[in-house]
């Protein structure tokens, strides 16, 4: 591989790696398989590198749908990954609330309609400014920032409610 | 999470609620889950051996077309010139394939004298006369 994709394969990594992890542990809920995946997603990039066309953070998150995708594809219903690898950190209340408000913020993120959910992983996990954002999306600034709040609102909503279901997109529904 | 982005509430229209929507907004970045700092240097290691070992392995399918090619077009230099052009001093044997025959085209008939004139001059001399 060359050394300029290497040195940009590697600031993109620095850059979006704790965002996509983190992305991918609210998704998933479990650190280990959160790892997993997350390092999937990053071998990929190494591998399609040359079919980035600006945009990074736009073709990452496809990417990383993607791999969840597969993720959930592959699961077994009996065998959730969470009870495979409990979490570890704290105290076992702790641990229990803790695993309870990133199930309910996944089930609230995936209820959000892909645009907006799109736009909370940008802003909030990546950590991008509203014109960045508008540069991967195709948007004008101002429109990401309405967007945004509406998105917002709509979480706000639903994680004060408790959680009635867990709804997941077609493609992510565990087959048996 | 990356650097957290300078304000959350950009471009945000207004709205009463804006400022109890700006305190869910950071209470929700904060407790965004992360990776452990270990599982992101794992990550890392993977991705670098990854990048190194991609040269290795695309070179030798390159090496590999490149002979392929190379003999493809040395076995094409031998055989065309056999198969295209026949060698000197090698005359047609009988087994040849034959593709020409003499032919012998048959005389036109003689010119045969009309037993009379196809027109009759003198017999519509009027014809012509103004």
């Amino acid at each position: 591989m060359a050394s300029d994709a290497r040195d940009q394969i590697e600031l993109l990594f620095r850059r979006y790696g704790k965002g996509v992890g983190g992305y991918v542990l609210t998704r998933v809920g479990d650190a280990e398989l959160a790892e997993e995946i997350t390092a999937r997603v990053f071998l990929t990039v190494v591998r399609r590198f040359d079919q980035v066309r600006g945009r990074e953070a736009a073709w990452l998150w496809a990417v990383v749908r993607s791999e969840l995708s597969r993720h959930y594809r592959s699961l077994r219903p009996h065998c959730p990954p969470d009870e495979d690898h409990p979490d570890s950190t704290g105290s076992p209340e702790e641990a229990l609330l803790r695993r309870e408000a990133h199930e309910q913020l996944a089930s609230a993120l995936e209820r959000l309609p892909e645009n907006l959910h799109r736009l909370i992983y940008l802003k909030f996990f990546l950590g991008l400014r509203n014109l960045e954002i508008a540069r991967a999306c195709g948007l004008t600034p101002s429109n990401v920032g309405v967007l945004l709040h509406r998105a917002l609102r709509q979480l706000r909503t639903w994680l004060e409610e408790p959680l009635p279901f867990h709804p997941r997109s077609e493609d992510e529904r565990p087959t048996s | 999470m990356n650097d957290p982005p300078h304000d959350l509430t950009e471009g945000w229209p207004n709205d009463p609620e804006n400022a109890d929507l700006a305190r869910f907004a950071e209470e929700l970045q904060r407790s965004l889950p992360q990776l452990p700092d270990a599982a992101l240097q794992r990550i890392e290691r993977r991705l670098t051996h990854e990048a190194d070992r991609l040269p290795r392995r695309r070179w030798p399918w390159l090496r590999l077309g490149v002979v392929a090619a190379g003999i493809l077009l040395l076995a094409l230099a031998w055989t065309a010139p056999r198969l295209l052009v026949r060698p000197p001093g090698v005359a047609p044997s009988e087994d040849w394939v034959v593709d020409s025959f003499p032919m012998e085209l048959a005389r036109p008939p003689a010119a045969i004298a009309p037993e009379r004139p196809l027109v009759r001059l003198n017999e519509n001399q009027s014809l012509f006369i103004d």
